[in-house]
């Protein structure tokens, strides 16, 4: 999968291709050439002494991947995870990750200039986490930058 | 035989091999230097150097094949002159500097980049101290012959006898022999230009008294068919036979574009028939002649080299570490099936004879081919301890200490990718201990020590860890000089007397500790004792040390046996299965509320056998909720760790399992006690202990 977009990211300079995901009431998106995998919720093993958006870990497919809830990192209150709750698994720097999204949406192309720059806020943390807003069709995207995504901070 | 050829696995091939003959020679030059003598190993030095000069030549790697020249030459003339000289740490010096030119280079190579390393000014002392040996006017003109013969050769049609040189030799018969030399073309695409080379040789030598031609093996060696089709196919003859005879030969073979024949000297032509001659001129005359690249192999030394290792190379395969590691972990993945299968609950209601004995059976074999497939990820730590002989030289020479090294236990084994991890840490450790542990000569007589300072280097094994011990006679930690520095590097946590020694050596392995003043040019840069205890660390190892001032220090690096498949006891805290390893448990029991003791700091223990050992729960350590806090109610297990014995209180245990270990992600936080994790049977995920993390 990577490959393949890889090759239609490169191609085309002035696009960027995120997989987009809804956390709440708010579209965001990632990277595609950092997506690895999509999976359904699955059971989570936790691990102990970590931060708490640091769910645990789970077996994909005989490799221990871990996971995090990104709503939680966002700050946002705690929510049920139900069938159609998904782990979106990305891999930057070697780091592989697993982010529990509410809910898969679909493969979204920007173009670069199209996207506005996020506002900078004070101490917002989500504004940090962003390269960019993007919009289609009257729906904004909430572009993520991968490294802050892997990042504890 | 097509265009490209596919230097991957060659190159592999090639750093491997010359890989393993750098290491050979390096030791047996430490080996000859401790002696102080040479005799004995000219002939192998010599063979070494052969071998590398003509296997660097085939891969284009022209300055290494150069100084392997220079050396071999040089060993070629000790060969007939043994006692030439009795100056050998001349020879030593030159020798370990060629080790460690090689060595760079492949490191180059490895790494995918260019051997763009120039040598010639090592060349060039070499081939002096040959000259000076023979007794020869040490000049800076070369020793080879300068091949300009070839330059002239190039004359477009047919021969010409205007050339004033020619020289004419009479045979038996009367007649004139004379000498010449012919290259041939093929038509470009022909395919097997080396076969159609052999049949013109073949027919050849009905006609002439001798021949040579180049490339010299022509059918044995695939690379011959790419010289052929940049250069052409070169033969040198004798013949006294008319010229017109031999043309006849020459065009009779299909597909030439080109045939050129010249005259040439006898003196030309006794160069090329030289036994030598494909060593000495081939690189250059071709060099000379054309300026694209050549690809020439002498297969005279793979053939010396053969003979030589048939006996090894009978008893040992050469696999990559790749295909192990693949092997071992579908070894695991069958090891939890297995699992799977044998202890699926359905059937162990059902609790059939046959299938117990069959699936006994099953769980054999399984663990015997694991048995096998861990052992071959084996290696004995001896090339990393003699790697250890080098840096004590050239540290002692340096730093004009006298330091012995004492090995022991080399033969101990460890998983291979662990010794990749350990290899550099232990460097760092001996030099530490030759810079700041040995004491100068002269300050050991001071204080009464044997002159020459001792190393100990031990491996042995112990439990499921081998211990690596750095043992030194030097003149220890002092305590102050720690504390002041850490004290500057502001690493200290409370007042210096509250600091036990333990404590003081440990303040060595933080990071920022080594300050500038304690720079030499072995040690002290920053990459200090913190990046050796990260590296041993990352191996699942520890490091310890411990001092005494005045007599010596002792480092003792502990690493795991292997990395892979442990023996662990499954225990449940809450909904969480940690595993244990078997090595560690001594006991489990339960008991009664009453019998835990709590001191005034709340801390439980209980009292075995009038021994008081310290209670841990590990739910609350690690904050796992809906376990069991009752004590009636749950299991006390007792482990044993490097400090002692402690019991961990779970909720129940429940089973032996063998357990494929795999390393935490990267993303998770390192915590105490928890070292990695295995996936059961099940796909479920369990946590793996670390007893003395716990501590």
């Amino acid at each position: 999968m990577k490959e393949e977009h890889e090759s239609v990211t490169k191609g085309v300079l002035d696009t960027l291709k995120v997989m987009t995901f809804y956390v709440g009431d708010s579209e965001y998106g990632i990277n595609i050439t950092d997506v690895r995998d999509i999976v359904r919720i699955q059971d989570i093993t936790y691990f102990p002494n970590q931060p708490q958006y640091i769910k645990g870990l789970i077996n994909l497919r005989g490799k221990i991947v871990p996971t995090m809830d990104i709503g939680l990192k966002f700050n946002m209150p705690e929510r049920a995870y139900d069938d159609r709750t998904c782990i979106v698994v990305i891999e930057k720097e070697e780091t592989v990750l697993g982010v529990i999204v509410d809910r898969i949406n679909e493969v979204k192309t920007f173009m670069i200039n199209n996207i506005s720059q996020s506002p900078k806020a004070e101490e917002g943390r989500v504004n940090d986490f962003l390269m960019g807003i993007g919009q289609q069709e009257g729906v904004h995207t909430l572009l993520l930058k991968t490294e802050k995504v892997i990042s504890h901070e | 035989m097509s265009e490209q050829f596919s230097l991957e696995p060659m190159v592999e091939m090639y750093l491997f091999e010359t890989g393993q003959l750098i290491d050979k020679l390096e030791q047996i030059i430490m080996n000859c230097e401790s002696k102080s003598q040479l005799s004995d190993d000219i002939d192998e030095i010599f063979r070494i150097m052969h071998t590398i000069k003509g296997n660097s030549m085939m891969m284009m790697y022209d300055e290494i094949a150069n100084l392997a020249h220079a050396i071999e030459d040089f060993f070629d003339f000790l060969k007939v002159s043994p006692d030439a000289t009795t100056e050998l740490n001349i020879i030593f010096d030159l020798l370990l500097e060629t080790v460690d030119f090689f060595k760079l280079e492949i490191i180059k190579i490895s790494n995918g980049d260019i051997a763009d390393g120039t040598c010639d000014v090592l060349v060039l002392r070499i081939k002096q101290h040959l000259r000076a040996l023979k007794g020869l006017d040490p000049g800076l003109e070369d020793t080879s012959k300068p091949m300009d013969g070839p330059n002239r050769f190039f004359i477009a049609a047919a021969h010409t006898k205007e050339s004033t040189d020619i020289a004419v030799t009479e045979n038996e018969r009367g007649d004139h022999a004379k000498y010449f030399m012919t290259s041939i073309h093929f038509d470009k695409g022909c395919e097997l230009e080396n076969v159609r080379a052999f049949s013109i040789i073949h027919g050849l030598k009905e006609i002439v008294e001798e021949e040579f031609h180049f490339p010299p093996d022509i059918i044995e060696n695939e690379a011959s068919v790419h010289v052929i089709r940049l250069n052409g196919f070169k033969v040198y003859y004798k013949t006294t036979e008319n010229e017109s005879v031999l043309q006849l030969h020459f065009h009779s073979i299909a597909f030439v574009t080109s045939i050129e024949t010249t005259e040439i000297t006898e003196e030309t032509y006794r160069q090329f028939s030289d036994a030598n001659w494909a060593e000495k001129t081939e690189v250059k005359a071709i060099e000379q002649e054309t300026s694209t690249r050549l690809v020439s192999k002498d297969r005279a030394p793979k053939k010396t080299v053969l003979q030589a290792d048939t006996q090894t190379a009978k008893n040992f395969i050469t696999v990559g570490l790749m295909k192990i590691n693949q092997l071992m972990d579908l070894v695991g993945e069958l090891v939890v099936s297995e699992s799977m299968v044998t202890r699926n609950p359905e059937l162990e209601k059902l609790q059939i004879d046959s299938f117990e004995k069959a699936s006994r059976q099953h769980r054999f074999i399984i663990k015997e081919i694991q048995d096998v497939v861990m052992s071959m990820r084996m290696v004995p730590l001896d090339l990393t301890f003699q790697k250890m002989n080098r840096l004590l030289r050239d540290m002692t020479k340096k730093t004009n200490k006298m330091v012995t090294l004492k090995i022991q236990g080399a033969q101990t084994e460890v998983d291979k990718n662990v010794i990749e991890q350990i290899s550099d840490p232990l460097m760092h450790i001996i030099r530490n201990a030759i810079d700041h542990g040995i004491e100068s000569p002269e300050e050991r007589k001071a204080t009464n020590k044997p002159l020459e300072g001792t190393i100990l280097l031990e491996a042995k094994q112990s439990g499921g860890s081998v211990y690596i011990i750095v043992k030194d006679d030097g003149r220890g930690i002092d305590r102050e000089r720690v504390l002041e520095k850490a004290s500057m590097a502001d690493l200290l946590y409370k007042p210096r007397e509250e600091y036990t020694d333990k404590e003081v050596f440990n303040l060595l392995f933080q990071p920022g500790f080594s300050t500038k003043e304690e720079v030499t040019e072995f040690s002290g840069r920053g990459v200090g004792m913190d990046v050796v205890m990260r590296n041993i660390e990352e191996v699942g190892g520890a490091v310890a040390v411990d001092s005494q001032f005045g007599i010596g220090s002792e480092f003792v690096i502990k690493i795991p046996l292997t990395l892979a498949i442990i023996e662990g006891m499954l225990v449940r805290v809450g909904n969480v299965i940690f595993s244990l390893p078997i090595t560690s448990i001594q006991e489990s029991m339960r008991i009664k509320s009453e019998q835990l003791i709590v001191d005034n700091a709340s801390k439980e223990m209980v009292m075995i056998r009038d021994e008081c050992i310290p209670v841990h729960r590990l739910n609350n350590r690690y904050s796992i909720e809906g376990a069991v806090s009752c004590i009636d109610d749950g299991v006390l297990v007792m482990i044993e760790n490097d400090h002692g014995k402690m019991m961990l209180f779970v909720d129940e245990m429940i089973g032996e399992q063998q357990l494929v270990v795999k390393r935490i992600p990267k993303y998770i936080q390192k915590v105490d006690g928890i070292s990695g994790c295995a996936l059961l049977g099940d796909g479920k995920i369990s946590l793996i202990i670390d007893p003395t993390g716990l501590s």
